[in-house]
């Protein structure tokens, strides 16, 4: 008996602990320039990082996958227009891992962008952000420069590639385009 | 041995109170579960999606609430206007400007292109032939669900309707002053009412989307000015962007 009792004490410090990891970080990505506070007068503090939305249609994700599959639509995707300079625009972006939710956000960062935020802080300073890692808001004072077609963001050394999530443009760490 | 008795005895009274705890919501069960489908709303139900699919050009004028979650489980109301233009089988334009966004998506028969005013990024991506098909590639691949995109697919000729698993009219409603037909609707995922519109023009008036699968239950309510006769401007389907645009890439969801 005492054993359970023990057991349970173990477990509940645990439980509470995971809540917020499960949660992407949930309002501690808050720091400097990583802060997910979204774009033009985005909240702030503990209002910063949005999970969960109503959905705005009636059908289910997996009735939608469906009949894309059906149709064979899902992995269409023709080079429509290229020429040989830029092959590579009409190209989708692979985000490995930070692509979160299915639902279209209103110009609000994703959770999932909090979450890379907080990999970010913790492998260091903004400057030196882990490439492909994920940002919702820029550094201050970054110029835009467009090679091969698609615009980057050059914040001092580090390069930013702009791309949409959803309807969310977000920032992916790259290193500098050729 | 007398803790034993104790024990069982603790035991049995905690499981007692969760029980009395839930009886309630036992009782209530079988009202809730009426699973029926009420005829009176499927009529009204059919006579809107009928209505739809007889439409080739329209305008929806919709202003939105939609429920977002921030952190500590509080609900925050976001607010848009959008407005939408369809000209079946592949033309597609919607104007969203709300809270921090400004957002355009344009579907001209071949590409998608998603345009944020605010920021000047562009993104492109080749669409499947049809109105109804892009609606669902660009939910599958990148996530975006188009404003109002259930009614879209009704006018296409998709049935919604099939996954309802109880429905009920409510009663007569007016919205905007107009008399409409309350309808309210259970699936597995969410719940939804629609008002529709009494008379010769069956369009839904107004809409609520209720997510179940979220414990906070956030809703979608939009309602929806139609414009049925006046013709559209084929340039509104083609994107051309602005000289100080910059254009960027799609993130494909992984599926």
């Amino acid at each position: 008996m005492k054993l359970t009792v023990v057991i349970a004490f173990l477990l509940v410090p645990a439980l509470l602990t995971a809540e917020p990891q499960r949660r992407g970080g949930g309002g501690r990505a808050t720091g400097g320039a990583v802060r997910a506070g979204g774009g033009a007068g985005g909240a702030s503090g503990d209002f910063s990082a949005n999970r969960d939305i109503s959905s705005t249609s009636i059908r289910s994700s997996q009735d939608v996958n469906r009949s894309v599959t059906r149709n064979g639509d899902f992995n269409r995707n023709v080079n429509v227009g290229d020429v040989n300079r830029n092959v590579n625009v009409d190209r989708d972006l692979d985000v490995h891992g930070n692509f979160y939710g299915g639902y279209d956000r209103w110009g609000h960062p994703l959770a999932a962008g909090a979450a890379a935020g907080v990999a970010a802080g913790v492998a260091g300073a903004v400057t030196s952000a882990a490439l492909g890692s994920t940002v919702a808001v820029l550094p201050p004072s970054c110029s835009t420069v467009v090679v091969g077609g698609i615009g980057y963001s050059q914040c001092g050394s580090a390069w930013y590639e702009p791309y949409y999530s959803g309807t969310t443009v977000q920032y992916m760490v790259v290193s500098p385009p050729q | 041995m007398n803790r034993r008795i104790v024990l069982t005895l603790s035991i049995w009274c905690f499981f007692s109170v969760i029980t009395v705890a839930q009886s309630p919501q036992t009782r209530q069960k079988p009202a809730d579960k009426s699973g029926a489908i009420d005829p009176q709303a499927m009529t009204a139900l059919n006579r809107m999606s009928d209505y739809l699919k007889t439409l080739k050009a329209f305008r929806i004028n919709s202003e939105v609430s939609k429920d977002e979650l921030v952190d500590t489980n509080m609900k925050i109301q976001k607010s848009a206007s959008n407005e939408i233009s369809v000209q079946l089988p592949d033309r597609l334009h919607a104007h969203m400007a709300g809270d921090e966004h400004d957002l355009q998506l344009i579907y001209d028969g071949k590409t998608l292109t998603v345009y944020d005013a605010a920021g000047k990024h562009y993104a492109t991506a080749p669409a499947p032939p049809t109105v109804a098909r892009t609606l669902d590639a660009i939910r599958a691949r990148y996530g975006i669900v188009f404003p109002l995109a259930d009614f879209i697919q009704m006018s296409a000729q998709e049935n919604l309707l099939q996954k309802i698993t109880a429905a009920g009219y409510i009663g007569a409603s007016r919205i905007d002053g107009v008399e409409c037909d309350h309808v309210a609707i259970r699936q597995p995922d969410v719940d939804w009412q629609v008002w529709i519109e009494k008379g010769e023009t069956p369009v839904p008036r107004k809409v609520v989307i209720t997510t179940k699968t979220q414990p906070t239950q956030p809703q979608y309510i939009a309602t929806l000015k139609w414009d049925t006769t006046s013709s559209i401007d084929s340039n509104l389907f083609t994107f051309t962007p602005p000289a100080d645009a910059v254009r960027i890439k799609f993130a494909r969801r992984a599926n």
